[in-house]
């Protein structure tokens, strides 16, 4: 299973402090999320990804993250954009 | 009966408030008293190429002209709202107005907020109504402040410039004799009550505001301010996401103007210092904003 972006006409980002403010071209909506966010949902932009590949890359912005702790930080985060219609869960293709 | 009644009745009369002239016609007498007294000379003019909107303020039929008497405010011929006791004949042109700007002024940013400036640091204060925007406006208005706009911040897309429509600052309920108080010298409007706002009234802005009206001014200071009555003042840093989230809130065009409205706001927030603020003292109030300006060294 993999994740990919559902947002057909992409979004804008700014990076504000330490915080991020996204803009959802394809329904106007606006939401703060934090930086690690801001990169899955960047990395998703580029093309769907696994979510053990989404895991390994925010495990080298936060090293000191135990694994569970890591696991649960990304599960939380996909979720959260699932539930703002950013994201979906695919099956993958058999390789 | 003056030449504003007369034209007011007849050809109309254009009102100039920064980059908006309106044309007013009504055949309801008192209003045109009313513009005289918060509108300076200068504001109002019989003779125009253009204007950007056609307003009217009417009964709405004859029966209504003398029983339990109403009025109906038109744009372009239109009529936005619900008819309105007679009484309130001037709030509901300010309304009006207030709306006419608000819906069709896509050109701009604009939120709902006071806007100040003093010595170059210019103050945007966007709030939801009853929050004491008005209040604080006039009370910094009062004491020195340029009067940029008591309801609404307009933003130029291309330079965040904001700028200056000076127009009577609206005051309601409490905030009337609070103002009465603090600032003695204002000359006020007569006062409306059991208006959908409780009872209203207007200040007429200070002419030093109005000489400077083509002075824009740049944003340095963004304030979400709250009254709370017995509250003591207090001054606190918001985050640049918070407050851009807050401030599309109080935009009446954010969402029209899509991913434009987005950058412009985000590029206002990140240039500029963003609060709270909670306060029940307008002269703490006044000093603490006062403090927030840069020194010319």
């Amino acid at each position: 299973m993999e994740w990919r972006l559902v947002i057909k006409k992409g979004f804008l980002w700014r990076s504000l402090d330490s915080e991020a403010i996204v803009y959802n071209r394809d329904d106007g909506s606006t939401h703060v999320l934090d930086t690690v966010t801001v990169e899955i949902i960047n990395l998703l932009a580029e093309k769907s990804r696994s979510q053990l590949f989404l895991e390994e890359h925010v495990a080298q912005m936060y090293q000191n993250l135990s694994t569970a702790k890591l696991k649960n930080s990304v599960k939380m985060r996909l979720e959260a954009l699932k539930n703002l219609k950013f994201i979906e869960t695919f099956p993958s293709t058999p390789e | 009966m003056n030449t504003l009644d007369v034209a007011l009745k007849t050809t109309g009369v254009f009102i100039k408030t920064g980059p908006f002239v309106s044309l007013l016609k009504s055949r309801i007498n008192g209003l045109g008293h009313a513009i005289e007294q918060l509108y300076y000379a200068p504001q109002i003019s019989y003779n125009e190429e253009f204007a950007d909107f056609h307003l009217s303020i009417e009964f709405p039929n004859i029966l209504r002209r003398w029983f339990r008497p109403q009025i109906l405010f038109k744009n372009d011929g239109r009529t936005p709202f619900n008819p309105l006791p007679a009484e309130q004949l001037y709030p509901f042109f300010e309304w009006g107005l207030n709306w006419c700007i608000a819906n069709h002024s896509n050109h701009f940013l604009i939120l709902h907020a006071a806007v100040v400036e003093k010595n170059g640091y210019a103050i945007v204060f966007p709030a939801a109504p009853g929050s004491g925007k008005s209040t604080l406006c006039a009370g910094l208005v009062s004491r020195g402040w340029r009067l940029l706009s008591d309801e609404m911040a307009i933003i130029e897309p291309e330079t965040l410039s904001l700028v200056s429509v000076v127009r009577p600052i609206s005051l309601k309920n409490e905030s009337i004799d609070v103002i009465k108080a603090f600032a003695p010298d204002f000359e006020f409007g007569s006062i409306t009550r059991d208006t959908a706002k409780g009872t209203v009234t207007h200040i007429k802005a200070p002419i030093e505001s109005l000489n400077r009206e083509q002075e824009k001014a740049q944003p340095a200071c963004i304030v979400f301010p709250k009254y709370q009555a017995g509250a003591a003042s207090l001054l606190k840093p918001v985050s640049k996401v918070k407050s851009v989230l807050r401030a599309a809130e109080e935009s009446f065009n954010y969402n029209v103007l899509g991913e434009k409205g987005f950058t412009m706001l985000c590029d206002l927030v990140d240039g500029s210092d963003c609060y709270e603020f909670v306060y029940s003292d307008l002269s703490d109030a006044v000093n603490i904003f006062n403090s927030l300006i840069p020194s010319k060294s």
